[in-house]
């Protein structure tokens, strides 16, 4: 149902998002030895695991607490302890999350009471973290930062929750914390792997050690194994999580969230752990704004190598901006990324004209409205939440962009219309390498520019009659 | 090391020689095994999308159509409505105050814009709970519209998968039957349980039409509302993929008196067999069926073999796991690996039945592993156990093979290559051959230590 661009249609027509446990299973597989269970029918997780391993070609191992007629009618408590109790067997996890879906949000399941009585009943579980995410109530989006969320505030500080370590083991952890370097919380949108392992990267750079929450960058884009690992290693550790409220400060990137969602300003609001946020690092300006913060709380400076790279984007800034000057695009996909992208494409002279979201939390529109980026246009852009590519095919037609950037679902109208899409962003179900894809950080916007740079060449080059060899 | 096996499910799971066999299957899957199922929803939808000059409207949350947006390589050869993706896309007010009023519009908007030759309605899992009467306000529709728009009792939890192709059965059947005009054929067939991946229906139509057959309907690749209409007047129904519509072929002869075999068009022997039978059932007919489907049968052989022989001489001796959706392509896979030389050592379904799984253990060799219902911690372990080089699945089962430095071939609802008929056989045997002889398996960790 579709926004503004269509008020009278009450059907969604080829939807620009998925539901709520989608995005709690992503946060769940950056958790170290974690694995989700879904609760609710046993579809849930075969489709989210089909439609995650298309785009990671990963193995995504979730569970089910597979709900038949009588669970319907009863509850589902005994299917969600019996789940539990078949994972915590089989697979041995450090921590289970568990998410509910429509079904069992909709016969009105109390799952926080469920879990708290499994955990008497059972006192060796390991870690369980609960999360509510009703598809009804909003798309991936929402229910991954409502996850992230729901692990910090269940685990970080000692006083929280009966998950928390003990107070040695908090002892131990507060000096751990300071005998290494000092410590900084990240919290991102759903980013790929390789732009988690950028983040990673810039800060040890920076002499600072980065907590990611969540960090699939090994557990959704790992390598070969030599004997099957039934959770896939890496991911933020139990540990980590419970000490984040120890850290120099928390940076909350591409946080467009209120504040009751998010998870650095939970911490500061109970514990004092400063928090800072800041756009998505894309682009220079969004970049140069990133390294700001981080060498001031770090009290380091850029390391040349950055600067280096910094001054070669600059470059090609330069080198590109006859390609791309006024050319018009369409971004659409999750709310962070089309107003990171939004961002980038005005910084590089393009002009944004129409960008839209499936989401429909009332985030990405004000967060594009508050920017303050000279447009390249004198129109102001059109941007629409809640909206399926149906409302957008027409719009599109209509506004004739150069060029679409978003993620493959797009392509029916790319195909039809002869406009090129680039692929960014989730899901990636007809290319190859989206965990590789890179788009934070001075070397991220590189790589991004190369391959607008490069489409739009393509394009101008397979149109031409005269077949230029030189463009 | 022992096979870490659930103890709710160690009876789905036998090695053929180590025990009496006695599988069990048809049970609903154990919460907190990653079953590779999905649920009532997925059959229903899988059986119906092909029919692609009907709308197929989700109604429920968006997650369940979202997720099997155009997810299948079902193609047409005209209206293309069955890649497209609707959805009533309930919201937290219509799950308080209920999602009639909003069914009801969506199924009037978007049949004046697509103008459909039918409407199928998918409630999914809340729709009930929340209280929809959907029979009701599909009778009120299709009064209204004049064209059928059928409910389709879906709900995830209501059942396995198999109900869900029950429910498709049910719907189905209210097409049929409904087209008496036009000339049919005494020698006249429908197609059921074949789905057109990459055009694999139309492989098997040519060969009817070469033996003077006439389809009457193909259930449901590349289905047609007014063909299936008229498929209650075929002389015999063929049923390919055990499962799925074998409840539709089961009705249209009680109420119709339409025979039906149980036929597979996987592997040189499987088609052949299933054209001599369906020859055979005509020959009273027209005696000369028999002589055309032999030429036919020969011509085909003549042209593939030599190219599946030469595959043969390079796959000779490896070995194959087998995970699929329905048991009977289990049994065509494991006849056409035996003519590439290649050992099945681990064969598995999610939705076989007794007897099909008591037909797989006959064709099996002592020591393979026979799961119903199966996971990823069972398939992995056994992958590693028996030296699988080759593993023939779908997409959920790839990157476990991947993982472990094992080829995969993808014998799912999403491939893009035709493994049906005699030219499917040869590209199945290319495509085993492209999985299990590339040389990036000798860098898998388990078959060679790293610098």
């Amino acid at each position: 149902m579709s926004g503004a661009a269509a008020e009278n249609y009450q059907a969604a027509g080829n939807p620009c998002r998925q539901c709520m446990p989608l995005g709690a299973s992503w946060a769940f597989k950056g958790i170290e030895g974690c694995i989700p269970v879904l609760h609710g029918s046993q579809g849930c997780a075969t489709y989210i695991r089909r439609f995650m391993i298309s785009h990671f070609r990963e193995p995504i191992d979730i569970a089910s607490s597979s709900f038949d007629e009588t669970t319907v009618i009863f509850g589902g408590q005994e299917n969600l302890e019996q789940a539990v109790m078949n994972v915590f067997n089989q697979y041995k996890p450090e921590v289970i999350g568990i998410a509910t879906t429509c079904l069992s949000e909709t016969i009105g399941d109390d799952v926080e009471r469920f879990v708290r009585e499994l955990r008497m009943k059972e006192p060796g579980l390991c870690t369980l973290i609960p999360v509510s995410t009703p598809s009804y109530q909003g798309t991936q989006e929402e229910g991954f930062h409502r996850t992230v969320f729901s692990i910090v505030s269940h685990l970080a500080g000692a006083d929280v929750g009966s998950d928390a370590g003990s107070e040695n083991e908090q002892n131990d952890l507060e000096e751990q914390a300071e005998s290494s370097l000092p410590a900084l919380n990240f919290f991102l949108p759903m980013v790929t792997p390789a732009d988690i392992r950028w983040i990673r990267k810039v800060t040890a750079a920076m002499k600072g050690e980065a907590l990611i929450l969540p960090d699939i960058s090994d557990t959704l884009d790992g390598g070969l194994w030599n004997e099957y690992n039934a959770i896939p290693p890496g991911g933020t550790s139990v540990d980590h999580v419970r000490s984040m409220h120890l850290s120099e400060a928390s940076m909350e990137l591409g946080a467009l969230l209120p504040d009751d969602w998010r998870p650095g300003y939970w911490l500061q609001k109970h514990y004092g752990t400063p928090t800072l946020s800041c756009g998505l690092p894309v682009g220079i300006d969004g970049t140069d704004h990133f390294f700001k913060i981080l060498s001031e709380i770090l009290g380091s400076s850029v390391p040349q190598e950055i600067l280096e790279e910094r001054n070669r984007l600059c470059d090609a800034y330069a080198d590109a901006h006859k390609y791309l000057y006024g050319k018009k695009v369409v971004i659409y996909g999750d709310s962070s990324t089309v107003e990171s992208l939004y961002r980038f494409t005005s910084e590089i002279g393009m002009n944004p004209l129409f960008c839209f979201t499936g989401s429909p939390g009332g985030i990405l529109k004000p967060a594009i409205e508050k920017l303050e980026i000279p447009p390249v246009a004198d129109e102001a852009p059109l941007i629409l939440e809640d909206c399926d590519f149906a409302d957008a095919e027409d719009i599109i037609e209509d506004r004739k962009p150069d060029l679409l950037i978003g993620n493959s679902k797009g392509y029916k109208i790319s195909r039809r219309t002869g406009i090129p899409l680039l692929r960014t962003g989730f899901p990636i179900h007809d290319r190859f390498g989206a965990s590789r894809q890179r788009m934070l950080g001075y070397s991220g916007a590189l790589e991004l520019l190369d391959r607008i740079v490069n489409i739009l060449m393509e394009k101008k080059q397979d149109d031409s009659e005269v077949g230029y060899t030189y463009l | 090391m022992s096979a870490p096996i659930l103890k709710e499910r160690n009876k789905q799971v036998h090695e053929k020689g180590k025990a009496a066999f006695d599988l069990q299957c048809d049970r609903k899957s154990v919460a907190g095994s990653v079953s590779q199922r999905a649920c009532v929803f997925c059959g229903s939808r899988v059986v119906l999308y092909p029919i692609a000059d009907a709308l197929h409207l989700v109604h429920g949350s968006i997650g369940c159509a979202s997720y099997t947006w155009d997810i299948r390589g079902s193609v047409s050869s005209g209206p293309e409505l069955h890649r497209l993706c609707f959805s009533t896309d309930l919201r937290e007010k219509d799950v308080v105050y209920g999602g009639e009023k909003k069914l009801s519009a969506a199924v009037r908007e978007l049949t004046a814009k697509h103008k459909p030759a039918a409407v199928f309605v998918y409630s999914t899992c809340i729709v009930g709970v929340i209280g929809d009467d959907v029979d009701s306000v599909c009778r009120k529709a299709e009064q209204e519209l004049g064209i059928p728009v059928i409910p389709v009792h879906s709900a995830g939890f209501a059942g396995t998968k198999k109900d869900g192709y029950k429910a498709a059965c049910t719907a189905l059947n209210k097409i049929v039957g409904t087209d008496e005009t036009g000339e049919i054929s005494p020698l006249s067939i429908n197609i059921l349980g074949e789905f057109n991946l990459a055009g694999e229906a139309w492989i098997i139509k040519e060969y009817y039409r070469r033996m003077g057959i006439q389809v009457v309907s193909i259930l449901t690749g590349d289905g047609r509302i007014p063909d299936i209409r008229k498929s209650h007047r075929a002389s015999l129904n063929l049923v390919q993929c055990s499962g799925s519509l074998t409840t539709l072929a089961e009705h249209m002869e009680k109420e119709y008196g339409i025979p039906y075999k149980r036929v597979s068009y996987f592997g040189l022997e499987d088609v052949s067999k299933a054209l001599y039978e369906v020859a055979g059932y005509f020959s009273d007919q027209d005696p000369l069926i028999m002589k055309r489907t032999a030429d036919l049968v020969r011509e085909e052989v003549e042209t593939y073999l030599p190219a599946l022989q030469e595959c043969k001489r390079r796959l000779e001796g490896m070995k194959a796991a087998i995970y699929v959706g329905g048991a009977f392509k289990a049994f065509s896979l494991i006849r056409i690996l035996r003519t590439l030389g290649v050992d099945v050592v681990l064969v598995g379904s999610q939705t076989g039945n007794r007897q099909d799984y008591e037909q797989l253990e006959s064709m099996c060799d002592k020591g393979t592993v026979i799961v119903d219902d199966s996971n990823p911690m069972e398939m992995s372990h056994y992958i590693v156990e028996k030296d699988v080089d080759l593993f023939i699945g779908g997409v959920k089962e790839r990157p476990m093979a991947f993982k472990l430095g094992v080829g995969f071939c993808d014998h799912n609802h999403e491939r893009k290559t035709a493994l049906a008929g005699f030219e499917g056989t040869l590209n199945f045997a290319r495509e085993v051959c492209a999985s299990a002889l590339s040389p990036v398996w000798r860098f898998a960790p388990r078959r060679r230590n790293s610098l």
